[in-house]
């Protein structure tokens, strides 16, 4: 389908006044190569939802309604891994988390059930959970900077639990692992790492109830091939994903 | 004069507003804006095409471009008010907003509610346009606007004569009080513009409370006192 030309010309003065900073309208037509007064009308159509507004001395600066709109974005993290955590729910028939590392916790961002799965969803998003109680923590103890690592040791009720979810990340890429949050659940989970520098910038765990090996590592296979996905999707949006990149390496500067 | 608006690019910002509310597909979107689906499906197109929406398992969201815009939204203004406004909320129970004006209207850019029971029960929307002559800061900021603006804004006022005092008022005492809302509980909110140069103010910041909450002499010294650092801060930073 075509593009709203009309919109997609007043659109173009956001990305303007985003580039080059506030400017009066006549500045902003020379750019777009517009006439003054086309250019006034699409300030004005902007103007009228609070995405720009003209300041006293003339100039157009972009407006608050953009800080409204920003707040209700979703995280980035979840756009790009919706759709193969849901398409990944469906072939499973299984629940599918993604989290986000909070050290010393883990927090859950989505969760997704697929149709006819055993296991209901735990309504857990937005919850902050200690890394080494459940799968989706463990697959991120690999980007722990030493200190963060010796703390959540010292929360764990069993280290061994810590060194078994390494060993296998190391080994495999992913864990399987039970929950020590709900009873008899196993979570195979995966972390999601950044090609630029190999930190994790969350996990995708599948749950279930109790299976056999074999059903695991069927389960274990789809499930990398997701967060493969995932991650080739993080680097075509590698934009929306700089602050997370920024804070990640600024983490590892400061432990250098 | 008044300018024309562009229909189709209204639309889509209607659209792009809706989609705060939470994801939606094509269809839900249609009928909660009465509009067209093809026209809605055409809209987010568009707005897919500059990375404002994103499309995920048939429903469309607002996507990261909207944070790449919203990081360009007065960001020298925003890092010289962070310190000031966090001392005036430390120093008074209340509200604090920082409004700008847009037009003739005003729009909280933003603002910190008290981190403890105060009884001012208020969440400001940042994605609404008050009048500037409905509210003390738009007061505030109407004292010190060119006056083209100041007329529109006057045209627009139930009562301009009472209006045009409340302004005089605004600039002989260099701050403005109004009561806000229709809660149970009566508020007011002081307000000072913060003045460029130039002589003209865009913004404006004010602590909503309780009338009685303090003297509010004392209020309107330390409202006026931030305001002046705000500005100064603000003017140096531009010299």
């Amino acid at each position: 389908m075509e593009v709203s030309q009309t919109t997609s010309a007043a659109l173009n003065y956001l990305e303007l006044l985003r580039e080059h900073g506030p400017h009066a309208s006549d500045d902003l037509a020379s750019f777009t190569g517009e006439a003054i007064a086309t250019a006034m009308r699409r300030l004005r159509t902007l103007e009228r939802h609070g995405l720009v507004r003209q300041r006293s001395d003339r100039k157009w600066t972009l407006g608050p309604t953009l800080l409204y709109l920003a707040s209700k974005t979703p995280e980035p993290l979840i756009e790009v891994s919706a759709e193969p955590i849901t398409r990944l729910a469906q072939q499973m028939s299984c629940t599918v988390v993604l989290a986000k590392l909070a050290p010393p916790f883990f927090e859950i961002v989505l969760e997704q059930d697929g149709r006819g799965g055993g296991l209901r969803i735990e309504h857990l998003a937005g919850v902050q959970l200690e890394l080494w109680q459940a799968p989706p923590g463990l697959a991120l103890l690999g980007s722990l900077t030493p200190e963060e690592l010796a703390e959540v040791e010292g929360r764990s009720e069993d280290p061994a639990i810590i060194a078994d979810a390494l060993q296998q990340l190391e080994q495999r890429g992913r864990i399987i692992s039970p929950s020590r949050l709900i009873q008899d659940r196993i979570g195979i989970a995966a972390p999601i790492l950044s090609e630029s520098h190999g930190a994790a910038l969350g996990s995708v765990t599948v749950s279930v109830p109790h299976e056999s090996d074999e059903h695991l590592s069927n389960i274990a296979q789809h499930l990398l091939e997701a967060v493969h996905k995932i991650e080739q999707r993080v680097t075509e949006t590698l934009p929306g994903f700089q602050p997370w990149i920024t804070r990640l390496n600024d983490r590892r500067m400061s432990e250098a | 004069m008044t300018t024309q608006l562009n229909r189709t690019a209204d639309r889509a910002f209607v659209v792009l507003s809706a989609l705060a509310k939470g994801p939606a597909t094509v269809t839900e979107l249609a009928r909660e804006l009465h509009l067209n689906r093809t026209v809605v499906n055409r809209l987010l197109v568009t707005l897919q095409h500059h990375q404002l929406v994103a499309s995920i398992d048939r429903k469309y969201q607002l996507s990261s471009g909207i944070r790449h815009l919203a990081a360009g939204v007065d960001p020298e203004l925003r890092a010289h008010i962070a310190t000031p406004m966090s001392k005036l909320a430390d120093a008074n129970s209340g509200v604090i907003l920082f409004t700008v004006r847009n037009g003739i209207h005003s729009m909280v850019l933003t603002y910190l509610t008290p981190s403890s029971g105060t009884g001012v029960n208020i969440n400001p929307d940042q994605n609404v346009r008050t009048p500037l002559v409905a509210a003390a800061h738009g007061l505030a900021m109407l004292a010190h606007t060119p006056s083209s603006i100041q007329r529109k804004a006057l045209a627009e006022a139930s009562t301009p004569d009472e209006i045009t005092a409340r302004i005089e008022q605004v600039r002989r005492d260099g701050i403005a009080v109004a009561p806000v809302g229709t809660g149970l509980l009566p508020l007011q909110e002081v307000a000072a513009p913060i003045i460029h140069p130039s002589g003209f103010a865009d913004a404006a910041i004010s602590l909503i409370s309780t009338p009685d909450a303090r003297n509010e002499d004392e209020i309107k010294a330390i409202v006026l006192e931030t305001a002046g650092q705000i500005s100064e801060s603000l003017n140096q930073a531009q010299s």
